[in-house]
């Protein structure tokens, strides 16, 4: 019996390391590390590719991600936001004004939502914005992070050159699952890992019911991203986001560059590829 | 997690930079921040590199801030109000 789980395990390394191989003649080869994360830019620099396991959960831009009834400091399981105050760095932090709309009456606090489904949560922002849509304390200006699947970039990533705008687009698919979504980058995070998405994104990598307020029920798998950098001049989403559009831009421009298998591909450089099917083997 | 903050909140988050540890948001706020010469961002770059060698902060995920801010330079943007001048990423390239 070992023999031949032995045999089939060559068999299978040897088709699946000639099928990888043939694509990855066409992956790019440079890039850099990102806290361990090799991140792999294509010849022209349209696309840039990552695999991470690390997953966090944003739910900015939510018209129900914070509420002032929450208690403050703690980040209980449940709660009537979405999400926890802390996330939003409320009250204590000194960046709250960076994710909440400040009242403009009072500016050393948040607004309220006065009326809508949503009344009396907070104003939840993203860094994507059209406050030209409607007022920057509408959260319909903003990206619903329950609706929308988008990615954060951490700030040393969005500060890197080539790394994309809010609004550039691109396609995420779980390696182990092989589910998929389109995603737009909608937020900056912190100093972070790369990893934290929406709600939504969650949703359509398999997670049922994704809680910001602790991380659980995210999916298992590890998640290969494409970012398209500058695909937000051209890519015509909508305001509000399009979620079909959205998919139709980012599908476009992932066939382009290969499709999936080329993003199973080039999102691992070669010699992570080799330690990821060795593990898989051995199981 | 964060928006893209106001030249004033972020000059407010860096500002206590000779006090506090550098957090995530802390730094994020610094590397957000637009500066109206290339001296002021110099300046606040030296500062915040001087005050992690003094007082190393905790890392994140390995990356410690004296790290990242080795990767920073001070480059010029073109705005609707003119050139301002911001910190912008350089990470060694893999061959």
């Amino acid at each position: 019996m070992s023999t031949v789980r032995r045999l089939l395990a060559t068999a299978l390394s040897c088709c699946l390391f000639s099928s990888t191989s043939a694509i990855a003649q066409s992956c790019p080869a440079g890039g850099f590390d990102y806290m361990g994360v090799p991140i792999a830019f294509s010849p022209d620099h349209a696309a840039y590719y990552f695999a991470t396991d690390h997953k966090l959960v944003d739910a900015d831009g939510a018209p129900n991600a914070y509420h002032p009834a929450d208690v403050p400091n703690t980040c209980p399981a449940t709660g009537r936001g979405i999400d926890c105050l802390a996330a939003a760095g409320y009250p204590d932090g000194s960046w709250w004004q960076t994710v909440l709309v400040a009242d403009p009456e009072d500016p050393t606090r948040p607004a309220i939502q006065q009326d809508g489904p949503y009344k009396g949560f907070f104003v939840s922002m993203t860094s994507l914005r059209n406050t030209a849509f409607a007022g920057p304390a509408s959260t319909a200006s903003y990206v619903d992070a329950a609706a929308i699947p988008y990615i954060v970039l951490p700030a040393p990533i969005y500060r890197t050159d080539g790394m994309g705008e809010m609004g550039d687009i691109g396609f995420a698919t779980n390696l182990d699952t092989g589910q998929t979504t389109p995603f737009v980058i909608a937020d900056e995070g912190p100093v972070e890992r790369l990893g934290e998405a929406s709600v939504a994104f969650w949703h359509a990598l398999g997670a049922q019911a994704p809680n910001p307020r602790n991380g659980e029920g995210l999916p298992d798998g590890r998640i290969a991203y494409v970012v398209f950098p500058g695909s937000a001049k051209d890519a015509k989403i909508g305001w509000p986001i399009d979620k079909a559009a959205l998919a139709r831009e980012a599908r476009t421009r992932l066939d382009a560059v290969g499709g999936l298998a080329a993003l199973r591909s080039c999102a691992q450089p070669k010699t992570e590829i080799a330690s990821a099917s060795a593990v898989r083997l051995s199981k | 997690m964060i928006a893209l903050p106001s030249l004033a909140l972020a000059l407010a988050a860096t500002t206590p930079v000779h006090a506090k540890a550098w957090t995530p948001h802390s730094a994020a706020a610094l590397l957000d921040a637009s500066f109206p010469s290339e001296q002021a961002c110099q300046t606040a770059l030296d500062a915040a590199r001087e005050h992690e060698r003094l007082t190393p902060s905790k890392p994140v995920h390995d990356l410690s801030y004296a790290r990242l801010f080795a990767q920073a330079r001070c480059g010029s943007a073109v705005r609707k109000t003119g050139i301002v001048w911001r910190i912008r990423m350089h990470w060694p390239r893999r061959p």
